[in-house]
């Protein structure tokens, strides 16, 4: 299990959070948000100003009044995969695979098997004798997780691992870090929420250098708490103050929503609306299950084979031959409508 | 003019002026041919003297070669990876010697180690005299040559930056086995271009060497040391040794092309 409290003022850095034994924790959060920094910190190439570590047994640093313990890097047993592969250019594959092993005092005999054992495990072991420079990018990052792996790490980071890879590897690498992750500790950072619902168990939203959401990968999608975050899954997210027939948002709308008995009135709650239970209208329409609000088109876009409208109030998806007809352009005043029983309140 | 494919906005005057560049260079190796007593070239150039100065040149170069890496790697290093109060002028400290007439640095060097220098009571009351032997010849060269495998190497070290450094780390190698398994190699080719320029440097060494360590046959007379004196008595044979400087020269360079490393003469790629 790891625990990590941190603080480093001069990034505006100030995280508490727990990764359990086995967990994949995924991190998401716009840039600049920190997760850059939680990985250096927790590497040991950022030296917190405060705070305190623990990796299992061992306190990777323990900083502040009256403390002063720091693990080098090559001590923490906690292995990096990024963006790029970063293979060593001069290795063969199974040397890079190798290298971990190697590093942690195991014999070369011992290491070498290790590593042929890695690279059958991401289905790479006939690259084995290759050097870096003949394997495409799919293949190059599948032996990154191989020699990662093979160091056999109290913790694994993976920072966007498929960012850089071409779409059409993508779908067999998240099968191939599903496999290995099973039991392995872990923290993902992502900005794909597909990566976070298939490998997850659970996720940490990072904004302005804290943690500000954090729970069971389905519930923190399926009941966002900041715009950030229902923008990652493409969801309209109103918050504000529950009352007997719906919310009052806090930008003043009177939003009906379907009854929850549950939760009392005047309680804090969000509410989300998917960008295709909206529909758009130039004329008020007087059905008595909707509810009609009058906003502005503030873009365009196409979506899929969507479009999706933009407005002031909230975002909605319609098809292209509607939006034609409706002759939308940003500036025009529409009304949006959708149906109570679409707009669920839950507790903030 | 074949410009390999795309467009290359090349002046035609350009090309000129680089023309008249280039024959200015390559003129003067012409010069030397045309002078060289070919009739006599095989015993002009293994005289006595000459072959001790051309034996003593190899010896001495090599040998202030691995000087050069001893001390220019783990100089280049701290310059690149580290950061320390006051490290701009050591590092343009560290490169003085490229820049400062050669002359002036045997100077400096006989002030510092000579039997009169800084330090040189202390050395002859241990019993080291280093002025006017070939280990002067040694330290002059060393002088000289350092500042290129600084400059070739430092600069690979800047432009290669930390990642792999930092991953073989997290993989559990501590910093000496990340710098013998993973910077050395990675940078193996700087470091090559870097020694054959300090080796050239060295070999081709004249003005710290005869001012800090004479020009004695066989212990400190070097090649271009012997072929300044032959220039006077018999410049026959400074001709003909020219022309085996100018061969090596031509070799170590083109030695080093071979090796598919095109940024020989560009430290810092």
């Amino acid at each position: 299990m790891l625990t990590v409290t941190a603080q480093l003022t001069s990034r505006g850095f100030d995280i508490d959070l727990t990764v359990r034994d086995g967990e994949t924790l995924a991190i998401l959060g716009p840039n600049g948000a920190g997760k850059s920094t939680l990985f250096d910190v927790l590497v040991g190439l950022a030296r917190p100003d405060t705070g305190c570590a623990v990796l299992g047994e061992a306190v990777l640093f323990d900083l502040g009044p009256g403390a002063n313990t720091w693990m080098p890097p090559s001590s923490r047993g906690i292995s990096l995969l990024s963006q790029q592969a970063l293979l060593f250019p001069r290795m063969t594959v199974l040397d890079n695979v190798a290298f971990g092993p190697r590093s942690r005092g195991a014999g070369r005999q011992e290491s070498r098997r290790l590593a042929a054992h890695w690279l059958e495990q991401v289905d790479a072991a006939e690259f084995a004798q290759r050097k870096p420079a003949q394997l495409s990018g799919g293949q190059a990052q599948r032996i990154a997780i191989a020699r990662a792996l093979a160091a056999s790490p109290a913790l694994l980071l993976l920072d966007e691992p498929m960012a850089a890879l071409d779409v059409t590897v993508t779908p067999a690498l998240r099968r191939l870090l599903r496999r290995v992750l099973a039991n392995q500790t872990t923290i993902l950072v992502t900005h794909d929420v597909l990566d976070a619902f298939t490998l997850a168990d659970r996720v940490a939203v990072m904004n302005d250098g804290r943690v500000v959401e954090l729970g069971e990968t389905r519930e923190v999608f399926e009941k966002p708490r900041s715009p950030f975050t229902a923008a990652l899954v493409g969801l309209n997210l109103f918050t504000g103050i529950r009352t007997q027939t719906g919310l009052t948002s806090t930008d003043g709308h009177v939003l009906p929503a379907s009854s929850d008995t549950t939760i009392p009135d005047g309680t804090g709650v969000g509410a989300t609306l998917r960008p295709g239970a909206l529909d758009l209208a130039l004329a008020k329409g007087n059905d008595p299950n909707r509810v009609y609000i009058r906003t502005a088109v503030t873009d365009l876009e196409p979506r899929g084979d969507l479009i999706r409208v933009s407005t002031e109030f909230a975002f909605a998806d319609i098809p292209p031959l509607r939006a034609a007809t409706l002759d939308l352009h940003p500036g025009i005043t529409v009304w949006v409508s959708y149906s109570p029983s679409e707009l669920v309140t839950y507790r903030l | 003019m074949d410009t390999s494919g795309g467009y290359a906005s090349v002046p035609r005057w350009v090309v000129g002026v680089a023309t008249i560049g280039a024959l200015f260079i390559l003129l003067p190796l012409v010069g030397i041919v045309t002078h060289v007593d070919w009739a006599h070239f095989l015993s002009l150039i293994t005289s006595a003297s000459s072959v001790d100065a051309l034996l003593l040149s190899v010896e001495t170069a090599t040998a202030s070669t691995v000087l050069c890496l001893i001390f220019g790697i783990p100089i280049s290093i701290v310059l690149a990876r580290t950061t320390f109060p006051g490290q701009r002028a050591v590092r343009s400290l560290v490169l003085l010697p490229l820049v400062l007439p050669p002359v002036v640095g045997g100077i400096a060097l006989l002030y510092t180690y000579g039997r009169f220098g800084l330090l040189g009571s202390t050395m002859s009351f241990l019993g080291i005299q280093i002025a006017f032997s070939t280990s002067a010849v040694i330290l002059a060269q060393t002088f000289v040559s350092i500042p290129f495998l600084i400059l070739s190497f430092e600069g690979a070290l800047r432009s290669s930056g930390t990642r792999y450094e930092a991953i073989a780390a997290t993989l559990g190698a501590r910093p000496t086995v990340v710098l013998f398994r993973v910077t050395l190699p990675m940078l193996a080719p700087a470091l090559i271009s870097g020694t054959i320029l300090a080796f050239a440097r060295a070999l081709g060494e004249f003005g710290a060497t005869i001012t800090f360590a004479g020009s004695l046959q066989g212990t400190t007379q070097t090649l271009p040391l012997d072929l300044y004196f032959q220039l006077e008595n018999n410049p026959n044979a400074a001709v003909a040794l020219s022309l085996v400087l100018v061969a090596v020269a031509i070799i170590i360079v083109s030695l080093t092309y071979r090796r598919g490393n095109p940024q020989l003469f560009r430290p810092g790629a």
